[in-house]
């Protein structure tokens, strides 16, 4: 005989794993215009999520992320859908399928630990190429802005960015063997 | 020479460098775009209404009174580890410090979707563990607090998650100020129409999946 599951406290997982939502999300949405749009990819995933309480699940980070995700491509969609057409459509956004779902899934968490990692290690870089790469890189700062609060020229912005990224580069490939 | 002119002379002399590392090593551009992803989060939970209309805000209306949580611990014959194991089982990220902390000094933090958890795993009414003290509302969100309808919100909201109305109406109340937080003018009816919509989202939801 089976028993009710308890229901899933979702305060708690929402805690738990919003922030990793919330970038999966930003992730997809980045360059298209509807970054902005995040917040309603990861709000219509909660409450997918709430009125229809997945089955059995071994991994919540695993089924948060992934509604989060295809809430934004559902958004991309129906973006490209209105500016392009279905046919056209249909080329971009192949039908998802059960076994690249899943991949996906495990592609995005890996993700997330990759980006964690990145972040850890910046800071074994040097303070100037730390604070310049993660200005110019994370927070998108242009790096004409830099190169005046530096009094460098933008070329040379760009030069650290560049070393900065190679030596975390290093860091994270050296951490992986 | 200082360090910045030695850049710049060597800036000039050597080829110009492209502005995006995309053009030069697309590993590098996957670095970059890691640390793009690494400054992405969540908004503060002050401003997030999902975290609102979770219950996640803490709510000084709505605060866990440390010696109510200390005399329902002991009532429903628990360690303070046990509730702990509880509470992490359901999700929740949380030590035996900050039990203790909650019991024996301060529990301002406790938001009030911890505190029905707290309440649901020493099975008592979350209202038995809280002390209501009042907090600055503004006026557009205090307009909405005393109208008829809001008050038919919270009792379907309190039947829909199955909580007192005194959550329900914490958690409404945050869910309205998270929007305000973020800078929105909604006017009264606006306000209310977003809550009810948020309502019907989620008064008929599946019965939890059963175990195979």
């Amino acid at each position: 005989m089976s028993a009710a599951a308890p229901p899933p406290d979702w305060a708690a997982l929402y805690a738990a794993h919003r922030d990793a939502m919330h970038r999966v999300a930003k992730t997809v949405l980045r360059g298209t215009g509807l970054l902005d749009q995040a917040e309603d990819a990861v709000q219509d995933a909660m409450r997918s999520l709430m009125a229809s309480p997945p089955r059995s699940v071994q991994k919540w980070e695993a089924v948060m992320v992934s509604a989060a995700k295809n809430k934004a491509i559902d958004l991309l969609r129906s973006a490209y859908f209105r500016h392009a057409g279905p046919e056209v459509m249909d080329q971009h956004f192949p039908t998802q399928t059960y076994s690249n779902l899943a991949e996906d899934v495990s592609e995005a968490i890996d993700r997330q630990r990759a980006a964690a990692i990145a972040l850890n290690l910046l800071k074994l870089l040097p303070e100037r190429e730390r604070d310049v790469v993660w200005r110019r890189e994370a927070l998108e700062v242009p790096r004409e802005q830099i190169a005046a609060e530096l009094g460098v020229s933008p070329g040379r912005v760009s030069q650290i960015t560049k070393a900065a990224l190679q030596q975390l580069h290093d860091l994270i490939e050296k951490g992986e063997r | 020479m200082t360090d910045d002119q030695y850049d710049d002379i060597l800036s000039k002399a050597m080829p110009p460098s492209t502005d995006s590392p995309q053009e030069d090593d697309a590993s590098l551009q996957d670095v970059a775009n890691l640390l793009w992803e690494a400054n992405q989060s969540a908004p503060p939970l002050r401003e997030d209404p999902i975290a609102a209309m979770l219950g996640l805000v803490p709510d000084p209306a709505y605060a866990l009174d440390s010696s109510k949580l200390k005399q329902a611990r002991k009532q429903a014959g628990l360690q303070i580890s046990d509730l702990v194991s509880r509470l992490s089982a359901r999700g929740w990220t949380v030590d035996r410090a900050d039990l203790f902390r909650w019991e024996n000094q301060s529990a301002n933090d406790v938001s009030p979707a911890l505190i029905k958890a707290l309440s649901e795993e020493m099975r008592t009414g979350s209202d038995q563990l809280t002390t209501k003290q009042p907090r600055a509302i503004p006026a557009a969100v205090e307009h909405v607090l005393n109208s008829p309808v809001f008050a038919g919100l919270v009792e379907r909201w309190a039947k829909a998650q199955n909580v007192s109305r005194s959550l329900a109406t914490s958690q409404l109340e945050s869910r309205m100020l998270a929007t305000v937080y973020r800078g929105s003018n909604a006017g009264a009816d606006q306000m209310l129409r977003s809550l009810e919509a948020l309502l019907i989202a989620t008064e008929n939801p599946e019965k939890p999946a059963r175990e195979h």
